[in-house]
């Protein structure tokens, strides 16, 4: 412990390269950290799903077509299955396009909490949304993008379905299931559609874990062979076929992770043996006065270490402090869920740091301890 | 006067590994960013290639895209009747109805996706002339045959020519392989157009594709098909459709871009460190090459110089340790559409031109510091340095 003050002052002695290496790699440290938060975020819906009986009914071709809504009275019969909620995928736009897909989906509000409890909404403010037919139920991120409050009127357009509503904000849930909710009355777009008594798909909660593969069967062989034949899925692999919908996500935060984690490593690498070079002469005196190999090892990959955590603090810190603001997280449009875990998965990796310095700093390291007293002594500057 | 360019170069020799370990660094940023912005213009590009200069897309009022659309059989007769439209040597009218659907399917990858099925007659072969069959036969007329885009097939399970799928209550065959140059349709499987409305149990189309007699007739067709009440649809140039459809496109670059200026702001710290290491460590010589009379200005420049010196180098192994990613294919959701895209990444000139001017800044920047600071030093005070 007594040569912390000596890896600190070596560190700090060339404070302009000091800075400017722990800057060059505290920014890949930041990105580092939001790929992680990404990965996070997908990591937290795919967990949520794992410990919840949530499984969902939707037509065998594809979620873009229609179940009739008797689907849902059916299975809500079926032993073992305790709440049943359909869903109306609306698809409605605010204003445009590009930025405006809100993901609308029209819910029985009397069944709505009891399948999607999660969040937290004030009772008195659900009962509101309850008792108003174009009423609409909103996650607090969507509100804070959009500027939305309790008792706006909001106006969308719709695409999957070819009508535009107008709808009150009644309640504002906060952590829903997804920051862009946005959660109407079924019957309110049936009516507008001119009663098609149509779903897109049907969500029940099973009563026990053991139960779920009988549910999944039994929903499945109730509608085998009719023009309507559903597939049943729990939540987790929903989820998970919807992510990879979007592509191979993993497979290009992985590429770009380690690529930046090569960057990190020569930039480190570079910076460390420069110093090392240096001062050539001064780890020959310290090894001529009876330091081990081992000892100069040691120090300079002490040095590397500090210099890879104090990057890593840096670039984390700037990424939790980006990444807890809602309305930055929210420019991303359709992939703000990517950024939804909470701020301190930016710190998941922080321990990475101290070793990619030290990975870093070995091979100069190294041949510094096996410099030989003679030869270094000798070199001049 | 200007300092050689083999003094840079041979100093550059002598701090060999300090030398290559930035270029390195500087190489991987530059390939992220090249790779980045090769899968954007590779999904656009599959889009906005994609459409002819005479072809109009014909879409109920507000509609989004193809499959977010519906129209009657009555206005597409009325449709049909417009002058605009070109007819052929049989009399023919060269205007394809469709209906699109997205159906779910397995990737090969793992995971599923939306692919479009699209229901056409044997005029749409007419309408998109772009679009051959490289494989297989063409559609017999409400035979449960299909067609698979060469891009769905080849990222797709089971969407081999012979294969069976089964859609809405029956077994349909794939009968041949699409392709357009790498378009959008690649993306797609195609059937016969009363096959898949009587099997869907609906009663109207989707879409209509029309090829105009001319492409300036558009704005004239547009007019009408607005204006008739029987009418009431949305006409667009078709290219417009699919660039409008490229959004997707957009927010990839965007990301991309952000991801690779990041990455370059920490290239430029390295780059600066780099060079204030070789400047501190000759400063007896830049003493003396400012006693040999050398300026100021020319020192800086010099210095300057050795930074590009490290940077281009970088820059052109980037490229080139990008290369390989052109041509992979890979898919995305196309939010419009709702519906899966297959892409290859495309790494395009102007992408080169992009990644060199984008290495040469990190040069110039993590240079000029530097360079500014070695040229400043008082020449008595340099040459005293040991």
């Amino acid at each position: 412990m007594k040569f912390v003050p000596l890896v600190f002052r070596n560190v700090m002695r060339n404070r302009r390269r000091a800075w400017l290496t722990i800057l060059s790699l505290a920014v890949p440290f930041f990105l580092l950290m939001t790929l992680q938060t990404a990965l996070e975020s997908m990591d937290i819906w795919r967990r949520r799903a794992d410990d919840n009986l949530r499984v969902v009914a939707f037509h065998k071709m594809g979620l873009v077509f229609d179940l009739p809504e008797s689907h849902s009275r059916k299975v809500a019969r079926i032993p073992g299955v305790v709440h049943v909620c359909s869903f109306t995928w609306y698809g409605g736009v605010y204003r445009s396009f590009k930025d405006g897909l809100v993901s609308s989906m029209a819910v029985d509000p009397d069944t709505f909490r009891k399948v999607w409890p999660d969040g937290s909404v004030p009772e008195d403010r659900y009962e509101e949304f309850r008792k108003d037919r174009a009423g609409v139920a909103i996650d607090q991120r969507i509100a804070t993008k959009y500027g939305w409050k309790i008792g706006d009127k909001v106006t969308l357009k719709g695409t999957v379905r070819p009508v535009d509503l107008e709808f009150n904000v009644r309640a504002i849930i906060r952590d829903s299931v997804d920051p862009n909710g946005f959660y109407i009355h079924r019957a309110y777009l049936e009516e507008a559609l001119g009663r098609p008594g149509i779903i897109s798909d049907v969500w029940m909660t099973v009563d026990r874990r053991e139960n779920v593969p009988k549910v999944v069967r039994t929903v499945e062989e109730m509608f085998a062979n009719s023009p309507f034949e559903v597939k049943v899925d729990l939540e987790k692999n929903f989820i998970n076929s919807m992510m990879s919908m979007w592509g191979n996500i993993q497979g290009l935060v992985g590429t770009i992770g380690a690529i930046v984690v090569a960057i990190i490593m020569l930039v480190a690498a570079n910076s460390i043996s420069m110093s090392v070079r240096e001062r050539t002469s001064e780890v020959a005196v310290m090894k001529a006065i009876g330091f081990s190999s081992t000892f100069v090892l040691a120090l300079i990959l002490a040095e590397s270490a500090f210099l890879g955590l104090a990057a890593g603090l840096i670039g984390c810190s700037i990424g939790y402090a980006l990444f807890s603001i809602p309305q930055v997280t929210t420019i991303f449009g359709i992939w703000a869920a990517l950024f939804s875990a909470p701020g301190k998965a930016a710190f998941t990796w922080l321990w990475i740091a101290p070793l990619i310095g030290m990975a870093a700093g070995f091979v100069p390291a190294f041949s510094a301890s096996r410099l030989k007293v003679v030869d270094a002594l000798r070199q001049v500057a | 006067m200007n300092i050689p360019l083999k003094y840079n170069l041979r100093s550059l020799m002598v701090r060999k590994v300090t030398t290559t370990m930035t270029i390195l660094g500087i190489a991987l940023v530059v390939s992220t960013f090249v790779a980045l912005m090769a899968m954007a213009q590779g999904l656009s590009r599959t889009l906005v290639s994609t459409g002819l200069a005479e072809n109009v897309v014909v879409l109920c009022k507000g509609a989004v895209a193809d499959a977010a659309s519906s129209l009657t059989f009555a206005q597409f007769l009325a449709l049909r009747d417009q002058p605009q439209i070109r007819s052929d040597e049989q009399n023919q009218v060269l205007a394809s109805p469709e209906a699109v659907f997205q159906i779910l399917r397995k990737k090969k990858a793992g995971g599923e996706s939306n692919i479009i099925l699209r229901g056409v007659r044997p005029v749409a072969f007419q309408v998109h002339s772009e679009v051959r069959i490289s494989s297989g036969s063409s559609l017999a007329v409400r035979s449960g045959q299909l067609l698979v885009g060469k891009g769905v097939a080849a990222r797709y399970a089971g969407l081999e020519v012979g294969s069976k799928l089964r859609l809405f209550s029956r077994e349909w065959t794939i009968v041949g392989v699409l392709e357009c140059g790498g378009g959008y349709f690649e993306s797609e499987i195609w059937c016969d157009l009363d096959d898949l409305l009587s099997d869907s149990r609906r009663s109207y189309y989707s879409v209509v594709f029309a090829k105009l007699r001319s492409p300036d007739l558009v704005n004239e067709f547009r007019q009408k098909v607005d204006a008739d009440p029987r009418i009431n649809l949305e006409a667009r140039r078709e290219i417009d459709y699919f660039e409008e459809q490229s959004e997707s496109a957009r927010e990839l670059r965007i990301i991309g871009l952000s991801v690779a200026f990041l990455m370059a702001i920490g290239a430029v710290f390295a780059a600066m460190n780099t060079m204030y290491a070789a400047i501190s460590s000759r400063t007896k010589e830049i003493g003396t090459l400012r006693a040999l009379g050398f300026s100021r200005s020319s020192v800086t420049i010099s210095f300057v110089i050795e930074s590009m010196l490290l940077a281009l180098p970088g820059g052109v192994l980037g490229c080139i340790l990008a290369t390989p990613v052109h041509g992979m294919t890979t898919g995305t959701m196309n939010m419009r559409a709702f519906a899966d895209v297959t892409f290859a990444f495309t790494i395009s000139w102007p992408i080169i031109f992009g990644a060199m001017a984008f290495s040469a800044l990190i040069g110039l920047f993590g240079g000029f510091l530097p360079a500014r600071m070695g040229a400043s030093i008082p020449i008595v005070q340099a040459l005293r340095e040991v």
